[in-house]
């Protein structure tokens, strides 16, 4: 669990008081449009389709009891009773509103560097073969340094370092980090290590097996959700739960302020007080005795929380699509749901077993559609603003 | 940007709410389409685009947008504003705690 330091909470209060001065300023006029949009979207406060969209950073995915109420509580008390999960790990509010916002043997690495998707995706390229472990930190920072020196920052969409390597090509950068590594490495004189322990030590490795190692008998629903949902722990008697934020027929990744409430009650109670928030947009309790997962169990078919889909074709990735993004080119959510519906309806997903559908609405790539066995990509079709076409990619089996 | 076809109307977001607007006839915004004015000559759309722009203290990303007159009023041309016109696609939303 990261641990937030008196320093990051007196960031995080600054930064609030001074948001709400912007937004005040704003309002009042003293802040026009174009001096305020800068402001607003370095604090996640997105303008979209039908109205504005509040995005919360969940640094690492994690989150405590606490901190999962306490998004329950903005859900409820400033947007419509829900929030929306992310491939951000993160959680967006699709409608805040601008006035209640204010208010509101040896081991080391082989490194790879310029893979991402997006618009331009691309496979990482192997800079360096093995790193020691120690020297991660300084030589990541030459990376860094030489990007910085090469960066388009002309344009936005090239501002990466996937595309820096392409367009120097991975041999010369690789000797710029190099020469730029033997320059710099001895500067950080083991400050990186000492603070690289003390964020170990809120990382602290499970205690020994103290309980039952196997799961407790209970009826077929329960067993199929713990063969779908469930993943190896570290510790013989605890167990990984996936809780699906893909009920067929909803969008994927929403959850209401009920639901998070109770998914902090439950971590709180039997998951050691720890969340993490996954990429494909469902809720991680990754400490959970295999003694207590009937009750669990129970408790989240009740919320409407026990789906039975982890890894499979209707838990799928669906960014937000027209429905919401003022970016997008064609509505993603609507296909999820009937994606996922039609297949529920032909009880075949199991027999199908594990597959990747992601569904994208635009070529940004938010639902990470180049990465599925199925990946769905919404596109504007030249010519024709009446119809939005959908371009279809199978890939093979992928490994999970 | 493409060149813009008549007729359009004056489209934008609310400040405070982030609903969609339009202007309507009387230079106020409305958050039904059904209420705007549909303006048919290039200068005229202008000179309604500027007197928007004007009123930052009301409304944020002001733009025109192409429509075509409809039996309920002005239809949007793009399938992008009639997403903006109409709202999301009714899905269900996630449980809520019984009553």
């Amino acid at each position: 669990m990261y641990a937030y330091s008196e320093f990051d909470e007196d960031f995080v209060r600054a930064r609030v008081r001074q948001f709400r001065d912007q937004v005040e300023r704003r309002i009042d006029g003293r802040l026009t449009e174009d001096e305020f949009r800068p402001l607003r979207l370095m604090n996640g406060l997105y303008l979209q389709l039908h109205a504005y969209m509040l995005r919360v950073a969940i640094p690492y995915g994690t989150l405590n009891a606490l901190q999962m109420r306490q998004l329950a509580m903005i859900a409820e008390r400033w947007d419509r009773g829900y929030g929306h999960f992310t491939t951000r790990q993160n959680i967006q509010f699709n409608w805040p509103r601008l006035r209640l916002v204010r208010r509101g043997d040896e081991t080391g690495f082989e490194v790879s560097v310029g893979g991402g998707l997006g618009r331009t995706p691309m496979l990482g390229q192997v800079i360096r073969d093995f790193l020691p472990e120690a020297d991660l930190l300084p030589y990541l920072e030459a990376i860094l340094g030489v990007y910085n020196r090469l960066d388009r920052r002309d344009n936005k969409y090239k501002a990466r370092i996937k595309i820096a390597v392409h367009e120097i090509g991975l041999e010369t950068l690789r000797d710029e980090v190099e020469v730029r590594f033997a320059e710099t490495r001895a500067e950080f004189g083991g400050a990186d290590r000492v603070l690289l322990a003390g964020i170990a030590g809120h990382f602290a490795p499970p205690a020994p097996p103290d309980g039952p190692e196997t799961i407790p008998p209970g009826s077929p629903a329960f067993h199929a959700w713990c063969d779908t949902n469930l993943a190896a722990h570290r510790r013989a008697d605890h167990a990984i739960v996936t809780v699906s934020l893909k009920t067929p027929g909803q969008a994927p990744g929403d959850a209401s302020a009920w639901q998070m409430r109770l998914l902090a009650d439950l971590a709180e109670r039997y998951g050691h007080d720890k969340i993490r928030i996954s990429h494909r947009q469902n809720v991680v309790l990754p400490h959970m005795r295999k003694a207590d997962l009937p009750t669990v169990f129970a408790a989240l078919a009740d919320a409407g929380l026990a789906a039975t889909n982890a890894g499979h074709l209707s838990d799928i990735i669906a960014c937000p699509g027209l429905d919401y993004c003022a970016l997008a080119s064609a509505r993603s959510i609507p296909v999820a749901q009937q994606v996922a519906q039609h297949f529920e309806a032909l009880k075949i997903e199991h027999e199908v077993g594990p597959l990747r559908l992601n569904i994208s609405g635009c070529i940004n790539a938010c639902a990470h559609h180049h990465v599925a066995e199925i990946g769905i990509l919404g596109l504007e079709r030249a010519g024709s603003r009446l119809t939005r076409s959908r371009r279809v990619a199978i890939r093979p089996r992928m490994p999970p | 940007m493409s060149r813009i076809a008549m007729p359009v109307v004056v489209a934008a977001n609310d400040l405070f709410d982030g609903d969609p607007v339009w202007m309507t006839p009387g230079g106020n915004w409305s958050r039904s389409l059904a209420d705007a004015e549909v303006i048919g000559d290039l200068a005229g759309a202008e000179a309604r685009l500027a007197a928007a722009m004007a009123q930052a203290d009301r409304v944020v990303g002001v733009y025109m947008a192409e429509v075509r007159p409809g039996p309920f009023g002005p239809v949007p041309v793009d399938f992008r504003e009639r997403v903006r016109a109409r709202g999301p696609a009714p899905f269900a939303l996630p449980a809520q705690a019984a009553e």
